[in-house]
């Protein structure tokens, strides 16, 4: 089974699925950094024809570029324009499509506050993006909407009341079109300050499926990086038991396996 | 005119900037740290466009020194260099940076090691390999000298090197706005204007790199200003007195600018960071961790239990690895080891993996299995240390005879006489 189908099995989908099903929220606890799942995500996407827009306010573009050629899918696409991608560099605070000028400047340079207080300029950038590709390819294709760094984010001054109007905005959009388009989004919860501890208990509710990766109670392992629970709700916000694997990640991808048959165990 | 070009002036025109080589991992463009030791822990060296944080103690000088070989090894590629402090006068501590042994005109027949003499005893440990406990001596080649000077801390950096224009310092002490944060955000800004860059698709290639080195970020020295409240019920910074929760927001919110400007400028960025801020509270390390790319912590042994420890008496601390560099890549390069130590010598600053010393005493190091503990043998033992030879020899004796006592009554017919010396571990 493939690390894609093994996550797709982890959380209730189909093993050939190419859709979430709601929204996703990706958490990592102590040093373990469980964004590499988001890249996942997006090459279930991206694989399967849909479309992904990635808000970023911890890596530049071409992390998640070079990551995804790595990983098999391409965010530039195969011509341009239009591309099948939308990179929102939150790092250096500007809503920017990757074909844009670069407007940053040292008069120019906002801050990561004012960014989110204009939070509706840069989901109408998206949503303008998503009507775009409607109108290239007939609105077949879903979208996946990824948000990493949220704990950078609020670390570096986004007050907690912000970040979350902005990521219910985002889901609404998302979740509007009922095509199979999703929300994900990763925050380190270790890392919240006490202002935002609202957001580690809004989050969950606003996702239907919650992925914690952790480290190994047992210490570091060269052939286990991290031990991954699966939390689901069902449709009547029941919560599903959780389910735990092993993961490892490797240059092209994430491994998961059942807990105890790593190749380093005995 | 002919329209053709040589294939060879559009590679010309991406050629990397000085002293810098791409990572065989991953593609990601990597500088110098000024130590082979640290450049071998990350993976080859620190990658362009990331911040390297340095936890420092409050009482040793020990960032200090690794941020002084960052500074010198900018200063030797001729890289634009920038150091900004609210502590001390940056021009003295640039000032202090050590010099680069590759220009003081040693000559060559120095450095060769001398071969070894045959050994006539054991002679066949002269075909191992050898082990050495420092760290990335073995990345010591030509090319490494190139790319990573060797440094004497004894000898200061020359005057005429620190003249150049590529070499600026921003004094912090005096605060021009009532921010030190603010003011040091707005020097960094003009500094880097040069260098920033056009994000293109490929990777990161500039003409120069700019290293930036900021002197215990946050420290008390560092004046948060008074800020208005914020629209949505943010807190305001107090004029009198700042909280570490303050500071620590402060320098979160300064390091993720940081990071940004750093990944758009082609730039490096080395800060060192005091320990009082971030030991308050395991959140504001967190918090703090995260927004640096890489994280080493150095643990001074000074002043704690650990100074007098005989296994660590060669060494003045830990050096610990908390949080390795993860751009362009899903896997982080992993150290061969997490157990690190350092000593600060004359000269130079050393990085070895730490090795317990070895056991040379007579005692075995724990009591075996099947040594007769009992009762009477314990105190016999506890007391043997404290009392004569004679008296010791008198209990051996003792000791013996009943154990052959009670070995002919489980073993009756055994012609086997047991050394009552040979299983008891308190005996010699």
């Amino acid at each position: 089974m493939s690390a894609a189908s093994a996550l797709n099995v982890l959380m209730g989908l189909p093993e050939t699925a190419n859709r979430l099903d709601g929204a996703v929220c990706v958490q990592s606890e102590g040093n373990v950094d469980a964004s590499i799942f988001l890249h996942s995500f997006v090459q279930m996407y991206m694989k399967g024809g849909g479309r992904a827009v990635i808000i970023s306010f911890c890596q530049t573009y071409h992390h998640y570029q070079l990551i995804g050629k790595k990983m098999g899918y391409n965010l530039d696409g195969p011509g341009s324009p239009p591309t099948k991608s939308l990179f929102v560099d939150g790092l250096t605070d500007l809503c920017v499509e990757q074909h844009d000028e670069q407007l940053w400047g040292p008069t120019q340079f906002p801050t990561i506050t004012n960014f989110l207080k204009e939070s509706a300029s840069a989901v109408t950038s998206i949503s303008k993006f998503i009507a775009a590709q409607d109108q290239h390819d007939g609105g077949n294709h879903a979208t996946v909407v990824v948000v990493d760094g949220i704990a950078e984010a609020v670390a570096a001054g986004v007050t907690a009341h912000n970040m979350l109007r902005f990521l219910h905005q985002l889901r609404a959009v998302v979740e509007a079109r009922g095509d199979g388009s999703a929300l994900v989004f990763h925050l380190h919860a270790d890392a919240l300050p006490e202002t935002g501890d609202v957001i580690l208990t809004q989050l969950p509710f606003m996702a239907k499926t919650v992925l914690t990766a952790k480290a190994l109670a047992t210490g570091a392992s060269a052939s286990v990086h991290g031990l991954l629970s699966c939390q689901r709700r069902d449709g009547a916000a029941v919560t599903l038991p959780a389910r735990d694997v092993h993961y490892k990640t490797k240059e092209t991808g994430i491994a998961l396996f059942p807990i105890g048959s790593g190749a380093g165990l005995l | 005119m002919s329209s053709f070009r040589r294939a060879g002036a559009a590679r010309q025109a991406r050629k990397p900037p000085p002293a810098t080589k791409p990572s065989l991992a991953n593609g990601q463009l990597l500088t110098s740290t000024g130590m082979d030791a640290i450049d071998h822990l990350l993976g080859g060296g620190v990658a362009v466009g990331s911040v390297f944080l340095i936890e420092a103690q409050a009482k040793s000088p020990y960032a200090d020194v690794v941020l002084k070989y960052f500074l010198s090894q900018g200063i030797c590629h001729n890289h634009h260099v920038t150091l900004m402090s609210a502590d001390t006068d940056p021009s003295k501590f640039l000032k202090s940076c050590p010099r680069s042994v590759d220009t003081l005109n040693i000559p060559e027949s120095a450095s060769v090691e001398k071969p070894e003499k045959d050994m006539k005893i054991a002679w066949r440990y002269k075909n191992l390999p050898k082990v050495s406990s420092v760290v990335g001596t073995a990345s010591r080649t030509t090319f490494s000298t190139k790319f990573c000077h060797t440094f004497n801390l004894s000898q200061q950096v020359e005057e005429k090197d620190l003249s150049n224009d590529t070499i600026h310092t921003a004094d912090l002490r005096i605060s021009k706005s009532g921010n030190t944060f603010a003011d040091a955000m707005q020097l960094i800004l003009e500094a880097v204007e040069p260098f920033r860059m056009v994000p293109q698709p490929g990777p990161l290639v500039s003409a120069a790199v700019h290293r930036i080195g900021v002197h215990r970020l946050g420290s008390s020295a560092w004046d948060l200003g008074a800020t208005d409240k914020d629209d949505d019920g943010g807190g305001g910074y107090n004029d009198d007195q700042y909280s570490v929760e303050e500071r620590v927001q402060a320098a979160c919110a300064f390091l993720h600018q940081l990071r940004g400007i750093a990944r758009r400028s082609c730039a490096v960025v080395f800060v060192t960071v005091p320990s009082s801020l971030l030991s308050s509270s395991p959140h504001h390390r967190h918090r703090i961790h995260l927004l640096a790319d890489a994280v080493v912590r150095m643990e001074g042994f000074a002043g704690t239990s650990n100074e007098h420890h005989p296994a660590l008496k060669e060494y003045h601390g830990f050096f610990k690895v908390l949080r390795m560099p993860q751009l362009n890549s899903l896997v982080a390069a992993t150290p061969d080891t997490a157990d690190l130590v350092f000593k600060l010598k004359k000269k130079q600053f050393v990085i070895e993996k730490f090795h317990l010393p070895p056991e040379l005493s007579d005692m075995p190091s724990r009591p075996q299995e099947d040594a007769p503990v009992t009762p009477s043998s314990s105190s016999s033992s506890s007391s043997s240390s404290s009392s004569s030879s004679q008296d010791r020899r008198r209990r051996v004796k003792e000791r013996g005879a009943a154990s052959q006592q009670q070995q002919q009554k489980r073993h009756p017919g055994s012609m086997c006489q047991p050394n009552p010396t040979k299983n008891n571990p308190y005996d010699f």
